[in-house]
């Protein structure tokens, strides 16, 4: 699988899932950052009319950032399941950290804002998907 | 920097990387499609617009439009400095910002399609139910309900009265101090939750369409379903065409001299 090398860098821990089990649910705790290494997933919300897939995941992808790049935001707002046997690394979070609050507070302002935005809009795409 | 109401602040497609800080007043994101304006967010006092152009490195054009809804000042990021500091960002978070960009970029075109999806459907529904022998009956009610606003974030809840409800809408009466605790503008989606007599409780995804002066201390919320269950609508449905003399608000009918 090819990993872009910037993230192989941050590569800590290797967790693995079966077919079906979720990596982690909406609301858990937690903001650490993974990349699929093998396999696929999907991040899902649940919505009135079951469960809606916001995007699908592979090899190479990064998940879990939404939470990490939002300060005070420590529960994930969407799930993350499992489509097929799945192996992911997770990344390292001191680092993560470290990297992030080195940048000034008005751009770390400006990255949460547009965070901010994409929970946002996808939560507006959802109800509307249900009409 | 001041706007008036109605102004364009922003316009999509334009290059720009200024970002803007709002010190007073709203304005509303909003995407052209097919001439018409789809509303994706209204913002007010210390939110910030005009980040994500200044984010996207190499591809600064405006990704939204916008305008202002009244009389609005900000105060304006000239982001220079900061474009030194973003080329300098570990290539980690780059990439991670990208992502979030481009993701962002595509619900936003996800939303507008939706938009003119159900523009569509709603002419159709309506043709269809003038044609039909079903008329949509609008109920008046005394119930109490509470609402919030749909976005993620928020968890003030509020109080109003639904004064009449029928299977597309609802009217709810709210006092006056609620228009501050929360966006209430034409277009913002609320959840709300209230109790059909007997007991059937709903909770109902609504968008405002419109706003009127209820008397001296009251507002009239006009709002419709966005999303409703097969279920809900037979309840809806059987709920407001339940005879008029049930209602409350009518005189009572007197049998007695």
């Amino acid at each position: 699988m090819a990993i872009n090398p910037i993230v192989a860098e941050y590569l800590t821990e290797e967790e693995k899932y079966a077919k079906g089990s979720f990596v982690f649910r909406k609301g858990n705790f937690g903001s650490w950052v993974y990349v699929v290494l093998k396999g696929e997933a999907r991040v899902v919300k649940k919505t009135f009319k079951g469960n809606l897939t916001l995007m699908k995941l592979k090899g190479g992808d990064i998940f879990g950032e939404t939470s990490f790049l939002q300060p005070g935001e420590v529960c994930r707002n969407a799930s993350v399941v499992a489509d097929s046997k799945l192996t992911i690394g997770l990344l390292n979070q001191c680092r993560l950290t470290e990297n992030f609050e080195s940048l000034s507070p008005q751009l770390r302002r400006l990255i949460s804002t547009l965070v901010t935005r994409l929970q946002d809009a996808t939560d507006q795409a959802c109800v509307m998907q249900d009409s | 920097m001041q706007y008036k109401k109605d102004d364009l602040i922003v316009k999509e497609g334009n290059y720009g990387i200024t970002i803007y800080e709002i010190v007073s007043g709203r304005v509303k994101v909003f995407m052209e499609d097919r001439n018409t304006e789809v509303t994706l967010a209204t913002l007010g006092q210390k939110e910030i617009f005009g980040e994500m152009a200044f984010l996207s490195q190499g591809n600064a054009r405006r990704a939204a439009s916008v305008r202002a809804l009244e009389d609005t000042t900000v105060t304006v990021w000239h982001p220079k400095h900061l474009v030194k500091e973003f080329g300098q960002m570990p290539p980690i978070l780059k990439l991670m910002v990208e992502q979030t960009l481009k993701r962002l970029v595509r619900v936003n075109r996800q939303i507008a399609d939706l938009h003119a999806r159900r523009d569509q459907e709603a002419i159709k529904d309506v043709s269809e139910t003038r044609g039909g022998r079903e008329r949509a009956y609008r109920k008046q009610t005394d119930i109490p309900c509470s609402y919030t606003s749909a976005k993620r974030r928020s968890d003030k809840w509020l109080e109003g009265f639904v004064r009449d409800i029928s299977r597309t809408g609802l009217n709810l009466e709210i006092p006056d101090s609620n228009f501050s605790i929360i966006s209430h503008l034409p277009g913002d989606l609320f959840v709300i939750t209230l109790t059909i007599p007997p007991a059937k409780k709903l909770n109902l995804t609504v968008k405002l369409m419109y706003i009127n002066r209820e008397g001296k201390d009251n507002l009239s919320l006009g709002l419709s379903f966005q999303r409703l269950k097969e279920d809900d609508k037979k309840t809806l449905g059987f709920y407001a065409r339940q005879g008029a003399l049930e209602s409350k608000r009518n005189k009572p009918i007197s049998f007695w001299p």
